[in-house]
């Protein structure tokens, strides 16, 4: 099986590194059918637009505020290039209307901060249903 | 199995929301109670429950409709619809009637298959990292603070309070969003400036306290 990319972006670097550790974990326990990730890390909106062309990652965890420009316009300008990509919106805010506001845009599912193993997995499992990928009982 | 299970109950009126909670204690349930679905549908996003128990008509976001965007978020936990009229059960692990007999919830949480949380995998590396952007947050803060720059304060609360909570600084986490809803209040500055005040001194605490 195809190793998959992962575009992880927020400017708090030990959020990336969490996102990063767990979903390696959530891997390793055998609770997905892809076992093959290749990460790449950006802590600004100009980072990830570049790794973004750069990559063409297969799936993006996006955090709302970055410093340099919402994320919910990133997420725009990602499914503009890439509609195919899948999009995890994540953010410390779980308003509704920003929740609405990012499935109208695109985004597939959407992390509210604290980050917990089930949220991850769902985010993961989502993912694999969006490939179209049999997920093992 | 369905001791300790955390319920999520999501329902408008009052006494009946009392009356689940008081039954769902006494068979050992942990609950949370929300009057609508939008505060349903923020809080499964961000706690942990291991059921939901969502009225049907229920004012701003009915019970479909917060089952179906939460469905969509792809989540995974049961769903249970507590209605007086019968309802389509598609996306709804069960349909509950009203008024709710305890013991078929009971019931149906006994055979049902809940899976127990993930753990998050933090590790020491993990934790030193956070720790040590919590003295520089610290450290911007105090600065901020002597600038009277709100807006800069306000990105690193809320950066602490997104970050907090998975490293087990529940109280940290929690004092950011009360301030952060104070600083996008109209509030007076003096007032903002004191809860600023009394937000570092928990920055400070918390850091003292941690191992690390």
């Amino acid at each position: 099986m195809s190793e998959k990319k992962i575009l992880l972006v927020d400017d708090v670097d030990y959020s990336r590194q969490l996102l990063r550790n767990n979903i390696i974990t959530i891997a390793n326990q055998g609770l997905l059918t892809q076992k093959q990730y290749n990460f790449f890390n950006a802590n600004c909106a100009s980072s990830a637009l570049s790794l973004f062309s750069m990559q063409k990652p297969d799936l993006v965890f996006l955090d709302i505020e970055l410093p340099d420009m919402s994320g919910l316009e990133l997420l725009e300008k990602f499914k503009k290039t890439r509609p195919e990509c899948i999009i995890i919106m994540v953010s410390a805010n779980s308003t509704l209307s920003n929740v609405q506001t990012s499935l109208k845009a695109g985004a597939s599912s959407f992390i509210v901060k604290p980050f917990t193993g089930d949220k991850i997995l769902s985010a993961l499992k989502l993912f694999e249903k969006h490939c179209q990928l049999a997920v093992p009982q | 199995m369905s001791e300790n299970l955390r319920v999520l109950i999501a329902e408008d009126d009052e006494f009946l929301s009392a009356l689940l909670e008081a039954q769902c204690n006494s068979i050992g349930f942990h609950t949370h109670v929300v009057s609508n679905g939008e505060l349903a549908v923020n809080a499964a996003l961000t706690y942990q429950y291991d059921v939901l128990l969502l009225d049907i008509q229920m004012p701003i976001c009915d019970g479909i409709e917060a089952m179906t965007l939460l469905r969509q978020l792809g989540y995974q936990r049961p769903i249970i619809a507590m209605s007086a009229e019968a309802v389509s059960n598609e996306g709804f692990d069960k349909i509950l009637l009203k008024p709710l007999n305890i013991e078929h919830l009971s019931q149906f949480l006994q055979c049902a298959t809940i899976e127990p949380p993930v753990e998050l995998n933090l590790s020491q590396d993990l934790i030193t990292l956070f720790y040590s952007n919590l003295d520089e947050d610290i450290s911007q803060f105090s600065y901020a603070l002597e600038q009277a720059d709100l807006e800069k304060i306000a990105r690193i609360v809320h950066k602490i309070k997104g970050g907090a909570a998975s490293f087990g600084e529940l109280t940290l986490s929690s004092e950011a969003g009360k301030l952060l809803q104070l600083l996008h209040q109209q509030s007076d500055t003096a007032l903002k400036q004191r809860a600023c005040e009394t937000f570092l001194t928990t920055m400070y605490q918390t850091r003292k306290h941690a191992d690390v």
